[in-house]
């Protein structure tokens, strides 16, 4: 379960600080998958970098299974993030010089996981890129890149998958196969999962939808 | 086109930071260049005004023989009425005074000598121009070096002359590097008397000429090179003189434009990369241009205006910086090179540096020819970063060919250079590909072992950028060194036993067996001799061997000394054996007495003279040696030690063949004490007046004096090269670590801890910069010993604290900088970072 509490982000500009989120509360059960949605610079994407602890709040907590994100000792902070959450991007941020199979394998190579090979193979299986798996980045099309990303996400066995705008560079029919598989995948592995995006039949096809307008959570 | 324009000054004032960091750059480059420039011309400025005063005439026609008839009938029809014409000669001779004896350089002149300048005399007014019967002008530092005093009686040859005045200054006196005696001047008159000039003597004829204003001395001197086509025939005018006069400035001129080649060459580099850290944005602006509409060439304009403008601006802060330099560095030349031009810089210059900058910039962001969907990948794709590949490098390569050649003003060493450079490009490309390939094949288990191999060799466009350039760097940057060292050694010339102390010459045939005789009386040893024959030659392999005619806008080195070779006459010697530093290069050894079943008599041509000439082994050369032709085969090439100082020759004969030919001797001492030296001189020029001695110690002291203010010269542009390329080198490491930013937020989002990307990124920095590093010092000794065998012809002497030094600075950079921009990139907010990339 992911647990939001009060919690508040606000940016230095010219013209004084700037308030992105307002004192948010929202919790999110576990093996759900919720859409985030919201007009641009409404503050979607500042909430998922908090989600995956790349930021700080101002204040305010994230509760992942209990564990304050934020109260982590610095040096264990990396650790938790690599083991318990994992991102995908609109632009998949495959590494050009690793293969499929590669880029699957690094982060269970980072985290010294065993036989990291052998589980990215098994999972490129699972996105249905069997076929493909010697390949690189520039020698797959949109989709294929997004399904290794997704298998990358899913190699460390993360409680957290978090997506930003996953369809938003894929056309209407990739990106609906694309997020059929993740949503299979998310409730096979009972993952719980954000997604941001603007993808209105996306949005509807999550268990629930927040909406974001001047930093605050409208249900 | 206007609005193009107007988006180019939009951009150009938009983008001032860049704009004015990379003026900044583009002005340290050519800076060093233009002073380098501004030096060249100022010489021939500073030249062109003293040229009548140096000639002491319009045009001046001299050679190392008399005149025949014919010839001076042709001067007399082709002056006619256009001018005046005056006689002099000069040769070198002892000077007996009654407290010591000295070579001097001897003048003796007519009436109307000077046509130009003034010579200033102590005791006279500076207008008097008479030289009374017997009577002589000492060059004023006789007063110091021999006691000297006015009324004294000195002798010169037969005849005694009542010193009537001391020079003060000779207009006619240039600022050449190492003056072999001072000079003393008499009447022509009296030459006769003195009875220096004998058959075979060492002497130079000459027929000054003042011309009438309305006298064009360009087609003057064309008509009397048309007639006079014998090349032992000198023929300046005041024009042409500075070509001629400023050789050894203009050598070391030309070594600072190499230098400021190399600096330019760093900066190019420099630029290159920091323009690689912009380069995504500004190729993201230029696909997105070429997607709205506009043409490539459009789009090239727009580069082109800019190009223009950041040009513009960077010729005037490079204008503002020689300016403000200038000072200096005319402290420097009046210190160091004891010279007096005034630098000073051209409107012509500034304008050509413009033109070079406008074309460096152009070639540094060298045509834009993506296709349309390279265009939309580069825009949409965030992870396809713009790859600075190694062909990328190539129009910034192929523009410093044409800059070397013109900074050289030598084809030869300016090609040298580019080829140096292009080679150690592939000797770093070859290697880098077989060392990335084998450690790609290396299994590792850790991935941060794995991961940055992976990367270095997957990326290898990449990688061998880096390699290259990093190379590039680091093999200039140890080559100069290097050289310098080579020279250095070349200064060290022994110990002073191994070297003669005295060298005399014109000692004729009769003289040379009571020369021996007399020194062993006095208890001294010639230690080597050889008989000398003036001859000229008429052809080669049946062709006539005329004087060149090379006038163009752009005369190179190779050029003018291959008119001044081809201009000379030539000394011949024969010999039984070669001489104990003399090596056969090329060619078979001959023996060395002649066969009468040989064809022609064998000659052995030294390496340098042959290759100027334009001479093969197998070539028949014909010599006229006083009315007599002789032709003659080259059999080999000799290297010659020139540095060693013993009496040696450009052409040697078998013996047999010349020894009829009239001729004299050549000869050197062993080592000397002072006090010997001086009993020498004093004993040997009372004994036969003819014969001129030269203390060659002095003029050894005197050649290392100039080498070492050369070298001083070459240590400040070494060590302005070494700071640019280290800027060079740190510009190369910000921009490839940039590069890789994206990547480590990519890791860092997957869970890498700053201490393992800091071990990736260390591997894989230091892993290019120890490969740029070994291959590129170790090419740059290959370079060394190419140039130094090439073109100066001397030994190359390694010299290995430079490169450690250079390894541990440049290591300690790519720790460094790697470290630091992986720590602050680390700490920035991934998900928004990876975010905007998008």
């Amino acid at each position: 379960m992911i647990e939001i509490r009060n919690l508040s982000k606000s940016f230095k500009t010219q013209q004084g600080p700037l308030e992105i989120l307002k004192d948010i509360n929202f919790q999110i059960p576990k093996g759900k998958i919720i859409a985030i949605t919201g007009h641009s610079g409404s503050g979607k994407s500042t909430l998922l970098s908090l989600l995956a602890g790349l930021d700080k709040p101002d204040s305010g907590q994230i509760l992942i299974e209990g564990r304050d994100l934020f109260a982590i000792p610095p040096h264990k902070q990396n650790d938790f993030r690599a083991q318990n959450i994992s991102l995908i991007f609109q632009n998949y941020y495959l590494i050009p010089h690793l293969t499929a199979l590669e880029n699957v394998a690094l982060p269970l190579q980072i985290l010294k996981k065993a036989s990291p090979f052998e589980e990215a193979q098994r999972l490129l299986k699972e996105v249905g890129l069997e076929d493909r798996m010697s390949h690189y980045p520039g020698e797959l099309s949109g989709g294929e890149c997004q399904r290794v990303s997704i298998a990358r996400g899913l190699a460390t066995k993360p409680l957290v998958l978090l997506a930003d705008e996953p369809t938003g560079s894929l056309d209407n029919e990739t990106g609906n196969r694309v997020m059929k598989l993740y949503f299979d995948l998310v409730r096979k592995h009972n993952l719980t999962s954000v997604i941001v995006t603007h993808n209105e039949e996306l949005a509807a096809l999550c268990d629930s939808e927040l909406k974001l307008s001047q930093g605050q959570i409208h249900k | 086109m206007s609005f193009l324009f107007l988006y180019s000054l939009k951009r150009f004032w938009r983008k001032k930071a860049q704009v004015l960091l990379t003026s900044l750059f583009l002005c340290l480059g050519f800076w060093g260049w233009l002073m380098s420039e501004s030096s060249q011309t100022s010489i021939r400025q500073s030249l062109e005004t003293q040229a009548r005063q140096i000639l002491s005439a319009d045009v001046s026609i001299e050679s190392r023989r008399e005149f025949t008839p014919q010839e001076l009938d042709l001067i007399r029809k082709d002056v006619a009425n256009k001018g005046q014409i005056s006689s002099s000669y000069e040769f070198f001779a002892m000077l007996n005074t009654p407290h010591d004896s000295r070579l001097v350089l001897v003048r003796a002149v007519e009436d109307t000598y000077p046509f130009y300048g003034k010579l200033k005399l102590e005791e006279k007014t500076p207008t008097s121009r008479e030289l009374f019967p017997l009577h002589l002008w000492a060059s004023h530092e006789f007063k110091g070096l021999m006691n000297l005093k006015l009324n004294e009686k000195v002798h010169l040859g037969d005849a005694d002359f009542n010193v009537s005045d001391f020079v003060l200054e000779d207009p006619s006196q240039t600022f050449r590097l190492a003056n072999l005696a001072p000079t003393v001047f008499i009447h022509l008159k009296d030459l006769k008397k003195t009875n220096l000039i004998q058959f075979g003597s060492t002497f130079t004829t000459l027929r000054l000429i003042k011309i009438n204003p309305s006298t064009d001395v360009d087609k003057l001197a064309q008509k009397l090179k048309q007639d006079l086509k014998d090349p032992a025939i000198d023929i300046s005018t005041y024009k042409s003189l500075p070509d001629e006069m400023s050789g050894p400035t203009q050598r070391l001129s030309d070594f600072l434009g190499l230098s400021s080649l190399v600096t330019l060459l760093f900066c190019g580099l420099s630029l290159f990369y920091l323009l690689q850290i912009w380069s995504l944005e500004h190729q993201k602006e230029k696909a997105a241009l070429a997607i709205f509409g506009l043409s490539r060439w459009k789009i090239q304009a727009i580069e082109f205006f800019q190009s223009v403008l950041t040009a513009l601006l960077s010729t005037i802060l490079s204008t503002g910086l020689v300016f403000l330099s200038i000072p200096l560095m005319q402290n420097f030349i009046r210190e160091w090179l004891a010279t007096h031009f005034i630098l000073r810089v051209t409107w012509h210059e500034i304008s050509f540096i413009w033109i070079c900058q406008i074309i460096l910039l152009i070639a540094l962001t060298f045509p834009f020819r993506k296709s349309g969907t390279a265009l939309f990948r580069l825009l949409k794709d965030s992870m396809s970063s713009d790859q600075s590949g190694v062909s990328r490098l190539l129009p910034l390569l192929l523009t410093i060919w044409p800059f070397a050649i013109y900074a050289s003003r030598s084809w030869k060493n300016g090609t040298y250079f580019f080829v140096a450079i292009l080679g150690v490009c592939f000797i770093l490309i070859f290697s880098g590909w077989i060392i990335l390939n084998a450690l790609r094949k290396i299994p590792w288990t850790q991935w941060t072992l794995s991961y940055p191999l992976q990367a270095l060799s997957r990326q290898s466009t990449a990688s061998w950028a880096f390699i290259v350039t990093a190379g590039i760097c680091a093999s200039v940057l140890n080559l100069m060194p290097q050289l310098q060292n080579s020279f250095d050694s070349m200064m060290t010339l022994g110990s002073e036993a191994e070297r003669p102390s005295l060298f005399m010459f014109d000692i004729q045939q009769e003289q040379f067996q009571p020369l021996q005789k007399f020194l062993d009386q006095e208890g001294f040893k010639i230690k080597s001799s050889s008989p000398l024959v003036r001859a000229r030659i008429l052809k080669i392999n049946g062709k006539t061997f005329e004087r060149i005619e090379k006038k163009g806008i752009f005369q190179t080195r190779e050029d003018q000394t291959e008119e001044r070779f081809r201009n000379r006459s030539v000394n011949l010697t024969y010999r039984t054996h070669l001489t104990g530093d003399d090596k056969i290069i090329e060619g078979e050894p001959f023996s060395f007495t002649y066969e009468s079943s040989q064809k022609y008599p064998f000659i052995s041509v030294e390496q340098k003279y042959l290759n100027r000439l334009h001479l093969h082994i197998g070539d028949i050369l014909t010599f006229d040696v006083q009315g007599i032709e002789i032709s003659a085969e080259i059999k080999n090439v000799r290297s010659v030690q020139w540095s060693r100082f013993d009496p040696n020759f450009f052409i040697v004969f078998q013996n047999g063949i010349l020894n009829e030919a009239p001729h004299t001797y050549l000869a050197s001492t062993y080592y000397l004490t002072p006090e010997n030296k001086i009993h020498v001189i004093r004993s040997v020029s009372k004994a036969f007046p003819n014969i001129s001695i030269v203390d060659i110690e002095r003029l050894i002291r005197d050649i290392i004096q100039n080498l070492k203010k050369i070298s001083g010269a070459l240590r400040l542009m070494t060590g302005l090269s070494f700071l640019t390329g280290l800027l060079a080198i740190v510009f190369l490491l910000i921009s490839e670590n940039n590069r890789r930013a994206t990547e480590i937020h990519l890791l860092k989002v997957l869970g890498g801890a700053l201490k393992s990307i800091l071990r990736v990124r260390h591997l894989e920095v230091l892993l290019l910069s120890s490969l740029s590093l070994i291959m590129g010092l170790s090419s740059s000794y290959l370079i060394a010993y190419f140039i130094l065998n090439r073109v100066f012809q001397l030994p190359l002497v390694p010299e290995f604290s430079t490169p450690l030094i250079l390894a541990a600075i440049i290591l300690g950079l790519t720790y460094l900088t790697s470290t630091l921009i992986t720590f602050f990139t680390y700490q920035k907010n991934s998900f928004v970072i990876l975010k905007k990339e998008e």
